[in-house]
């Protein structure tokens, strides 16, 4: 751990924006209340089935210097960002104006006040020791700031290229009034690489906005990936989320919302895809502050060998929050007799009238279904592919965009043959 | 004609309990047979023996299919070789695009005997010449495999996958539990359509009526895991007017 001195010295004082009192303020804070805290371990019940030990020596080994590999891009015409250990590396971005894409050192030049309002503000999050400790080391990220009334703009893609010690991306979306933004947030290092990734992505959508992101997790296979996403949707706003889990020896994906607004809707989603001794926790949180809100969530993974999966769903609905609807759905299919899936939904209800839902289940791949398949002269490895395809066609159905919809089929399907 | 299917002595296991005692059955090419029997007499389990089922374990005997051992083979090796099981209880399987299976199926089946695959536009066009026949919408054909679709049109969605496969030997495994008179129709027309010098159809059937439709050329009750008695068309409808009574007390 490092001290509070030399953290202000040696770290912070070289921190972008240690000339603006209200981010040392905020960042001092931040490291206070994770050394309060500590690394959460496993007798809090929010971490009962996922185990930080492994990135304790990792948490301040923070180096920073791109050295300069030129990752590719998912998407041909987006706006594209590129953050290589955490710091900003390229930008290639053409937009409309109103459209502001940018690293948080420029923001924090450019847009101090702005961002001293909305950084960090939500209370959702400000008791979680990881973004915490996110807010005191960040030294870069992306802000995407759409100004009101903009319905049309190229999808943004961020590119978070990994490769050593731990990299703590603060990401800040806010979405204006009637307006539409696209985001892929896509995590990856290089095979062979260890490393940790503690990302936070703050989002408000605000009136009548819509914001669909998508977040594809491929991470080094050693690597340790924990992603914090803090949300505040105004009323009627739309908010759509989908996790494509597919690497990191660890990964920890939260997501925190509040539906602040009548007539907000929020629609989360995620696929895990987990193989020898991986494991991948999803962990959300969906606040219900508002009446006449909704919520969905479908989850499901697929798991071989030893890995482990978690899937941690709260549903909160507050005491007025009268005509929501809440629903929430996890399934795994376990390849394997060694691997396993810890599933946990959790309803708070305080309101009377409310529609709310939640399943989870279980199982093996059908062994009828696979040799009715086989029956029909399908190989038994393709008939296993089509089964374990038809299993996960349903949540990934819920992707709205079909560019992003057809480029995670892909790497669904790169997965089932690797 | 040439033998397509010849059974001796076979003898078959699920989770260590025999089923099968002995069964012997010889059918050339051409030819229709029905094999008839009260429930639990092993009708199902001859038939997914056939078809290479995981936990139907054949403990004696052999299985001569077309001149080979039948046992050498997996499933889906089966399926090419020509030998298909119309099921009695056909699997739902959402997320698995009715169309895309049979194109999967059909293609593999191709692949394997050495034959070039079809591309959509020539797959689209003999999926066609069948549906119409056999009263396929084309919302069957947008859904999951079977999924929602009634009793009829599951097994109707069975004999379509045959048309297409073009087996060489087909059982069908009590293909007419759960249809209407009408539908049974529809289905017992689509079989016959098939028949043909160069295919055979093993029948299994609870009940005598699909027989007046698919008229067979030999009829073996099977009972208690063996053939008790074996005669053409008449026995069937000599059981369905006593029953199975005396083969019951005969085995017993």
């Amino acid at each position: 751990m490092i001290s509070d001195e030399t953290y202000l010295t040696d770290f912070a004082g070289h921190l972008p924006g240690n000339d603006l009192p209200w981010l040392l303020d905020m960042r001092a804070d931040a490291l206070a209340r994770f050394k309060a805290s500590g690394l959460p371990d496993r007798k809090l019940e929010a971490w009962r089935y996922t185990d930080l030990k492994a990135i304790k020596d990792q948490l301040f080994d923070v180096q920073g210097s791109p050295d300069g590999i030129v990752p590719h891009a998912l998407l041909a015409d987006s706006c594209r960002l590129i953050f290589n250990n955490g710091t900003l590396f390229e930008v290639a971005a053409d937009l409309p104006s109103g459209v502001r894409l940018c690293g948080m050192t420029q923001a924090l030049e450019e847009a101090s006040e702005f961002m001293s309002a909305r950084l960090g503000q939500l209370a959702a999050v400000r008791d979680l020791p990881m973004p915490a400790l996110n807010q005191a080391m960040s030294r870069d990220g992306y802000v995407l700031i759409v100004e009101p009334g903009i319905e049309s703009m190229p999808p943004v893609e961020v590119l978070f290229l990994n490769q050593h010690g731990a990299s703590y991306p603060l990401n800040l979306v806010v979405v204006g009034e009637n307006s539409k933004a696209t985001i892929v947030e896509h995590y990856f290092g290089p095979s062979d690489a260890t490393y940790l990734t503690n990302a936070v992505t703050e989002i408000q959508v605000c009136g009548g906005g819509k914001l669909q992101r998508y977040k594809i997790q491929q991470e080094a296979m050693g690597a340790s990936h924990i992603a914090t996403v803090a949300g505040e949707l105004a009323d009627n706003s739309e908010f759509e989320n989908f996790d494509l889990n597919l690497g990191g020896a660890l990964a920890r994906s939260e997501i925190h919302l509040a539906l602040q607004g009548q007539g907000a809707r929020t629609d989360l989603n995620g696929i895990y895809l987990l193989r020898g001794t991986q494991h991948c926790d999803n962990t959300i949180n969906v606040d219900h502050v508002f009446g006449a809100t909704n919520s969905q969530q479908d989850y499901r993974g697929i798991l071989d060998d030893q890995a482990h999966g978690v899937f941690q769903g709260k549903i909160t609905v507050r005491p007025d929050a009268q005509r929501i609807s809440g629903h929430q759905l996890n399934k795994t299919l376990l390849l394997s007799e060694r691997a396993e899936i810890d599933s946990k939904p959790e309803l708070e209800i305080l309101a009377d009238d409310v529609k709310c839902s939640h399943g989870a289940t279980s199982g093996e791949l059908d062994e009828s279904g696979l040799f009715y398949l086989r029956s029909r002269g399908i190989p038994e490895v393709q008939a296993r592919h089509m089964l374990m395809a038809a299993f996960i066609a349903e949540t990934l159905a819920h992707v709205g965009d079909e560019t992003l919809r057809n480029l995670m089929d892909q790497l669904v399907s790169d997965w089932m043959t690797a | 004609m040439a033998n397509m299917l010849e059974i001796r002595g076979l003898r078959a296991a699920v989770d260590g309990t025999e089923i099968l005692k002995g069964i012997d059955l010889c059918m050339r090419a051409g030819e229709v047979h029905a094999i008839m029997g009260p429930n639990g007499s092993g009708k199902s389990t001859l038939s997914y023996v056939l078809s290479g089922r995981d936990g139907y374990e054949v403990t004696a005997g052999s299985i001569t299919y077309r001149g080979r051992d039948l046992q050498e083979f997996s499933i889906e090796e089966r399926a090419a070789e020509g030998l298909f099981l119309g099921f009695q209880y056909p699997v739902e399987l959402p997320g698995v695009s009715s169309t895309t299976f049979l194109k999967t199926a059909l293609n593999a089946i191709r692949r394997q005997r050495g034959e070039e695959e079809l591309d959509a536009v020539q797959f689209m066009k003999r999926l066609r010449k069948q549906t119409s026949a056999l009263n396929i919408s084309d919302d069957m054909l947008r859904r999951g495999v079977n999924e929602g679709f009634s009793g009829g049109e599951k097994k109707r969605n069975e004999i379509l996958q045959m048309a297409l496969l073009e087996p060489f030997l087909s059982v069908l495994d009590e293909t007419d539990s759960g249809l209407d008179i009408d539908a049974l129709k529809v289905v017992a027309d689509g079989v016959n359509a098939l028949r043909g010098p160069a295919r055979s159809l093993l029948v299994i059937t609870h009940y005598q009526r699909l027989l007046d439709y698919i008229v067979p050329d030999f009829v073996h009750v099977l009972v208690e895991g063996r053939i008790a008695r074996s005669g053409d068309k008449e026995l069937a409808q000599e059981l369905e007017k006593k029953g199975y009574s005396e083969f019951l007390g005969e085995a017993a």
